[in-house]
Protein backbone atom coordinates (compact mmCIF):
# COMPACT_ATOMS: atom_id res chain seq x y z
CA UNK A 1 0.00 0.00 0.00
CA UNK A 2 1.15 3.54 -1.10
CA UNK A 3 1.56 6.30 1.40
CA UNK A 4 -0.98 8.68 -0.34
CA UNK A 5 -3.26 5.62 -0.24
CA UNK A 6 -2.78 4.80 4.10
CA UNK A 7 -3.24 8.93 3.85
CA UNK A 8 -6.28 8.77 2.35
CA UNK A 9 -7.81 6.34 3.83
CA UNK A 10 -7.35 7.66 7.25
CA UNK A 11 -9.00 10.69 5.49
CA UNK A 12 -12.14 8.88 4.31
CA UNK A 13 -12.01 7.64 7.91
CA UNK A 14 -12.33 10.60 9.71
CA UNK A 15 -15.14 12.19 7.04
CA UNK A 16 -17.29 8.63 7.56
CA UNK A 17 -16.92 9.54 11.23
CA UNK A 18 -18.39 13.22 10.65
CA UNK A 19 -20.80 11.61 8.71
CA UNK A 20 -22.00 8.59 10.69
CA UNK A 21 -21.78 6.65 7.87
CA UNK A 22 -19.91 3.12 6.86
CA UNK A 23 -16.39 4.37 5.32
CA UNK A 24 -16.38 1.33 3.03
CA UNK A 25 -19.03 3.60 1.46
CA UNK A 26 -16.48 6.31 0.35
CA UNK A 27 -14.06 3.76 -1.14
CA UNK A 28 -13.81 5.90 -4.71
CA UNK A 29 -12.43 8.81 -2.59
CA UNK A 30 -8.92 6.81 -2.09
CA UNK A 31 -7.84 8.51 -5.68
CA UNK A 32 -8.79 12.34 -4.20
CA UNK A 33 -5.29 14.01 -2.54
CA UNK A 34 -5.93 13.36 1.20
CA UNK A 35 -6.16 17.71 1.95
CA UNK A 36 -8.65 17.61 -0.25
CA UNK A 37 -10.53 15.33 1.45
CA UNK A 38 -9.73 17.15 4.56
CA UNK A 39 -11.10 20.07 3.10
CA UNK A 40 -14.19 18.51 2.41
CA UNK A 41 -13.89 17.05 6.21
CA UNK A 42 -14.00 21.24 7.73
CA UNK A 43 -16.45 21.92 5.24
CA UNK A 44 -18.81 18.99 5.75
CA UNK A 45 -18.40 19.70 9.66
CA UNK A 46 -19.21 23.24 9.31
CA UNK A 47 -22.87 22.15 7.58
CA UNK A 48 -23.79 19.81 10.14
CA UNK A 49 -23.16 22.41 12.96
CA UNK A 50 -24.68 25.48 11.29
CA UNK A 51 -27.71 23.11 10.46
CA UNK A 52 -29.10 23.19 13.93
CA UNK A 53 -27.38 26.50 15.00
CA UNK A 54 -30.64 28.06 16.51
CA UNK A 55 -31.76 25.00 18.47
CA UNK A 56 -28.02 24.13 19.83
CA UNK A 57 -27.33 28.09 21.02
CA UNK A 58 -31.05 27.49 22.49
CA UNK A 59 -29.96 24.13 24.30
CA UNK A 60 -26.59 26.36 25.84
CA UNK A 61 -28.52 28.80 26.59
CA UNK A 62 -30.70 26.77 28.68
CA UNK A 63 -27.94 24.94 30.32
CA UNK A 64 -27.18 27.99 32.29
CA UNK A 65 -30.27 26.93 34.22
CA UNK A 66 -29.77 23.67 34.81
CA UNK A 67 -27.11 22.71 37.93
CA UNK A 68 -24.23 21.09 36.79
CA UNK A 69 -24.65 17.53 38.27
CA UNK A 70 -27.93 17.10 36.68
CA UNK A 71 -26.81 18.51 33.33
CA UNK A 72 -24.62 16.28 33.15
CA UNK A 73 -26.23 13.27 33.83
CA UNK A 74 -28.71 14.51 31.27
CA UNK A 75 -25.30 14.80 29.00
CA UNK A 76 -24.37 10.77 29.09
CA UNK A 77 -27.89 9.42 29.73
CA UNK A 78 -30.11 11.45 27.08
CA UNK A 79 -27.75 14.03 25.09
CA UNK A 80 -25.19 11.08 23.94
CA UNK A 81 -21.68 12.19 22.50
CA UNK A 82 -23.07 13.75 19.43
CA UNK A 83 -25.16 16.45 20.65
CA UNK A 84 -22.64 17.02 23.71
CA UNK A 85 -20.18 17.71 21.05
CA UNK A 86 -22.24 20.08 19.33
CA UNK A 87 -23.67 21.66 22.12
CA UNK A 88 -20.00 22.30 23.09
CA UNK A 89 -19.44 24.64 20.26
CA UNK A 90 -21.29 26.98 21.51
CA UNK A 91 -21.73 26.74 25.23
CA UNK A 92 -19.51 28.90 26.98
CA UNK A 93 -16.59 27.66 27.79
CA UNK A 94 -16.52 27.77 31.55
CA UNK A 95 -19.72 26.19 31.49
CA UNK A 96 -18.54 23.72 28.99
CA UNK A 97 -15.42 22.77 31.17
CA UNK A 98 -17.77 22.25 34.18
CA UNK A 99 -19.50 19.81 32.34
CA UNK A 100 -16.55 18.03 31.28
CA UNK A 101 -14.47 17.80 34.36
CA UNK A 102 -17.91 16.04 36.09
CA UNK A 103 -18.38 13.22 32.39
CA UNK A 104 -16.47 10.03 33.10
CA UNK A 105 -12.80 9.20 30.61
CA UNK A 106 -14.96 6.53 28.87
CA UNK A 107 -17.90 9.13 28.16
CA UNK A 108 -15.45 12.03 27.72
CA UNK A 109 -13.62 9.44 24.88
CA UNK A 110 -16.99 8.99 22.92
CA UNK A 111 -17.41 12.80 22.96
CA UNK A 112 -14.03 13.77 21.73
CA UNK A 113 -14.64 11.22 18.76
CA UNK A 114 -17.42 13.64 17.60
CA UNK A 115 -16.30 17.33 18.50
CA UNK A 116 -14.74 19.80 16.36
CA UNK A 117 -11.90 21.12 18.25
CA UNK A 118 -11.70 23.99 16.46
CA UNK A 119 -14.71 24.83 17.60
CA UNK A 120 -13.94 23.81 21.14
CA UNK A 121 -10.20 25.30 21.93
CA UNK A 122 -11.11 27.13 25.22
CA UNK A 123 -12.79 24.06 26.54
CA UNK A 124 -10.03 21.99 26.09
CA UNK A 125 -7.63 23.84 27.24
CA UNK A 126 -9.29 24.12 30.01
CA UNK A 127 -9.40 20.49 31.10
CA UNK A 128 -7.20 19.22 33.64
CA UNK A 129 -4.26 17.80 31.65
CA UNK A 130 -4.24 14.33 33.78
CA UNK A 131 -8.23 14.14 32.65
CA UNK A 132 -7.26 14.69 29.33
CA UNK A 133 -4.30 11.60 29.75
CA UNK A 134 -7.11 9.73 31.08
CA UNK A 135 -8.86 10.43 27.49
CA UNK A 136 -6.26 9.38 25.99
CA UNK A 137 -5.67 6.30 27.62
CA UNK A 138 -9.35 5.26 26.57
CA UNK A 139 -9.03 6.21 23.25
CA UNK A 140 -5.32 4.39 22.69
CA UNK A 141 -7.24 1.14 24.33
CA UNK A 142 -9.65 1.66 21.27
CA UNK A 143 -6.75 2.26 19.27
CA UNK A 144 -8.61 5.39 18.11
CA UNK A 145 -5.72 7.03 16.38
CA UNK A 146 -7.72 9.50 14.33
CA UNK A 147 -9.39 10.74 17.04
CA UNK A 148 -6.04 12.02 19.39
CA UNK A 149 -4.50 13.16 16.37
CA UNK A 150 -7.57 15.50 15.29
CA UNK A 151 -6.95 17.42 19.19
CA UNK A 152 -3.18 16.88 19.45
CA UNK A 153 -2.75 20.58 17.70
CA UNK A 154 -5.20 21.76 20.01
CA UNK A 155 -3.73 21.44 23.50
CA UNK A 156 -1.30 22.92 25.30
CA UNK A 157 2.08 21.86 25.80
CA UNK A 158 1.89 20.67 29.23
CA UNK A 159 -1.97 18.55 28.68
CA UNK A 160 0.01 16.84 25.51
CA UNK A 161 3.14 16.30 28.06
CA UNK A 162 1.16 14.46 30.07
CA UNK A 163 -0.59 12.11 27.36
CA UNK A 164 2.88 11.40 25.91
CA UNK A 165 3.29 9.29 29.22
CA UNK A 166 0.49 6.87 28.71
CA UNK A 167 1.54 6.73 24.61
CA UNK A 168 3.15 4.06 23.70
CA UNK A 169 6.00 4.22 21.42
CA UNK A 170 3.98 2.47 18.68
CA UNK A 171 0.57 4.27 19.22
CA UNK A 172 3.08 7.91 18.62
CA UNK A 173 4.25 7.28 15.71
CA UNK A 174 0.33 5.40 14.45
CA UNK A 175 -1.01 9.07 15.89
CA UNK A 176 1.56 11.02 14.31
CA UNK A 177 0.88 9.96 10.50
CA UNK A 178 -2.99 10.71 10.84
CA UNK A 179 -2.23 14.32 12.90
CA UNK A 180 -4.27 16.69 11.72
CA UNK A 181 -1.75 19.66 12.51
CA UNK A 182 1.84 18.07 10.91
CA UNK A 183 3.26 21.46 11.29
CA UNK A 184 3.02 20.60 15.51
CA UNK A 185 5.02 17.50 15.01
CA UNK A 186 8.67 18.78 15.65
CA UNK A 187 6.56 20.45 18.97
CA UNK A 188 5.47 17.30 19.98
CA UNK A 189 8.75 15.23 19.36
CA UNK A 190 10.73 18.02 21.29
CA UNK A 191 8.44 17.46 24.13
CA UNK A 192 9.21 13.98 24.83
CA UNK A 193 12.44 12.76 26.59
CA UNK A 194 15.10 11.89 24.18
CA UNK A 195 15.50 8.54 25.77
CA UNK A 196 12.09 7.58 24.07
CA UNK A 197 14.11 8.24 20.73
CA UNK A 198 15.21 4.39 20.63
CA UNK A 199 12.16 3.13 21.77
CA UNK A 200 10.18 4.79 18.65
CA UNK A 201 12.84 3.33 15.97
CA UNK A 202 12.12 0.12 17.25
CA UNK A 203 8.82 0.39 17.47
CA UNK A 204 9.15 1.01 13.60
CA UNK A 205 11.26 -2.17 13.48
CA UNK A 206 9.42 -4.12 15.52
CA UNK A 207 5.81 -3.55 14.06
CA UNK A 208 6.44 -2.81 10.71
CA UNK A 209 5.76 0.95 11.33
CA UNK A 210 8.33 2.33 8.84
CA UNK A 211 5.55 4.17 6.65
CA UNK A 212 4.49 6.09 9.73
CA UNK A 213 8.48 6.66 10.65
CA UNK A 214 9.01 8.07 7.71
CA UNK A 215 6.27 9.94 7.63
CA UNK A 216 7.50 11.63 11.17
CA UNK A 217 11.07 12.33 9.55
CA UNK A 218 9.96 13.81 6.78
CA UNK A 219 8.19 16.66 9.29
CA UNK A 220 11.23 16.97 11.68
CA UNK A 221 13.71 19.67 11.65
CA UNK A 222 17.03 18.44 10.36
CA UNK A 223 18.59 18.12 13.91
CA UNK A 224 15.83 15.86 15.38
CA UNK A 225 15.70 13.95 12.50
CA UNK A 226 19.92 13.16 12.42
CA UNK A 227 18.91 11.85 16.12
CA UNK A 228 16.39 9.66 15.30
CA UNK A 229 18.27 8.57 12.34
CA UNK A 230 21.24 7.98 14.77
CA UNK A 231 18.94 5.68 16.87
CA UNK A 232 18.21 3.58 13.71
CA UNK A 233 22.29 3.20 12.78
CA UNK A 234 22.16 1.73 16.73
CA UNK A 235 19.82 -0.91 15.66
CA UNK A 236 20.73 -4.59 14.91
CA UNK A 237 21.84 -5.05 11.99
CA UNK A 238 18.53 -7.54 11.47
CA UNK A 239 16.75 -5.26 12.42
CA UNK A 240 17.48 -2.34 10.04
CA UNK A 241 17.54 -4.59 7.56
CA UNK A 242 13.61 -4.48 7.83
CA UNK A 243 13.70 -1.16 6.98
CA UNK A 244 12.74 0.45 3.03
CA UNK A 245 15.31 1.60 0.66
CA UNK A 246 14.00 5.44 1.69
CA UNK A 247 15.31 5.02 5.26
CA UNK A 248 18.95 3.66 4.89
CA UNK A 249 19.91 6.59 2.48
CA UNK B 1 -38.70 21.34 -4.55
CA UNK B 2 -35.58 19.27 -5.77
CA UNK B 3 -32.82 18.08 -3.36
CA UNK B 4 -29.89 20.52 -2.62
CA UNK B 5 -26.63 18.99 -4.74
CA UNK B 6 -23.20 18.97 -2.26
CA UNK B 7 -22.17 21.93 -3.40
CA UNK B 8 -25.45 23.78 -2.80
CA UNK B 9 -25.44 21.73 0.50
CA UNK B 10 -21.83 23.27 1.32
CA UNK B 11 -22.76 27.13 0.13
CA UNK B 12 -19.27 27.35 -0.77
CA UNK B 13 -17.24 26.14 -3.61
CA UNK B 14 -16.10 22.53 -3.23
CA UNK B 15 -12.10 21.55 -3.08
CA UNK B 16 -11.05 20.91 -6.71
CA UNK B 17 -10.36 17.30 -6.33
CA UNK B 18 -14.22 16.34 -4.85
CA UNK B 19 -15.53 19.08 -7.56
CA UNK B 20 -13.56 16.78 -10.18
CA UNK B 21 -15.21 13.50 -8.74
CA UNK B 22 -18.01 11.85 -11.26
CA UNK B 23 -21.31 13.17 -10.66
CA UNK B 24 -22.47 9.86 -9.00
CA UNK B 25 -19.89 10.09 -6.47
CA UNK B 26 -20.60 13.56 -5.39
CA UNK B 27 -24.08 12.81 -5.77
CA UNK B 28 -23.66 9.80 -3.31
CA UNK B 29 -21.84 12.55 -0.72
CA UNK B 30 -24.13 14.83 -1.23
CA UNK B 31 -26.93 12.02 -0.15
CA UNK B 32 -24.33 11.32 3.03
CA UNK B 33 -24.84 14.63 4.00
CA UNK B 34 -28.35 15.05 3.61
CA UNK B 35 -28.73 11.94 5.68
CA UNK B 36 -26.64 12.72 8.31
CA UNK B 37 -28.11 16.33 8.58
CA UNK B 38 -31.63 14.91 8.97
CA UNK B 39 -30.35 12.41 12.09
CA UNK B 40 -29.13 15.28 14.01
CA UNK B 41 -32.32 17.57 13.80
CA UNK B 42 -34.17 14.22 14.77
CA UNK B 43 -31.76 13.34 17.44
CA UNK B 44 -31.68 17.08 18.49
CA UNK B 45 -35.94 17.19 18.92
CA UNK B 46 -36.04 13.83 21.22
CA UNK B 47 -33.10 14.92 23.30
CA UNK B 48 -35.03 18.52 23.79
CA UNK B 49 -37.74 16.75 25.39
CA UNK B 50 -36.37 13.57 26.67
CA UNK B 51 -33.80 15.64 28.29
CA UNK B 52 -36.78 17.65 30.39
CA UNK B 53 -37.35 14.43 31.88
CA UNK B 54 -34.58 15.11 34.37
CA UNK B 55 -34.94 18.48 34.64
CA UNK B 56 -36.13 19.27 38.54
CA UNK B 57 -40.06 20.79 37.97
CA UNK B 58 -39.51 23.80 39.60
CA UNK B 59 -37.31 24.69 36.78
CA UNK B 60 -39.14 22.78 33.52
CA UNK B 61 -40.58 25.65 32.54
CA UNK B 62 -37.92 27.99 32.42
CA UNK B 63 -35.67 25.64 30.67
CA UNK B 64 -38.85 24.45 28.09
CA UNK B 65 -39.31 28.53 27.25
CA UNK B 66 -35.65 28.72 27.14
CA UNK B 67 -35.02 25.59 24.72
CA UNK B 68 -38.06 27.18 22.59
CA UNK B 69 -40.07 23.53 23.20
Amino acid sequence: MSEPNLAAQAEILKLARVLGADPARFGYLEKVDPHELQKLRAQVTDVLFDTNLVALQRMAGASKLIPGPILAKIAEKVFGPLLCARVAGVVEPSRGIDIAKRLSPVFLADVAAELDPRRTTEIIAGIPAGMIAGVAGELIRREDWITIGRFVGHLPDATVSASLRVIPNPALLRIAFVLDDKSRIENIIGLLPTSRFDGIVRAAADQDLWSPLLDLLGHLRPETRAKLLAQFAELPAELRARAPQAMIK
Amino acid sequence: MAERNLAEQIGKPLPAGIEALPSDEKQDLANALREARHRQTAALAKAGEEGLKYVPAFLRGAVRKAVGL
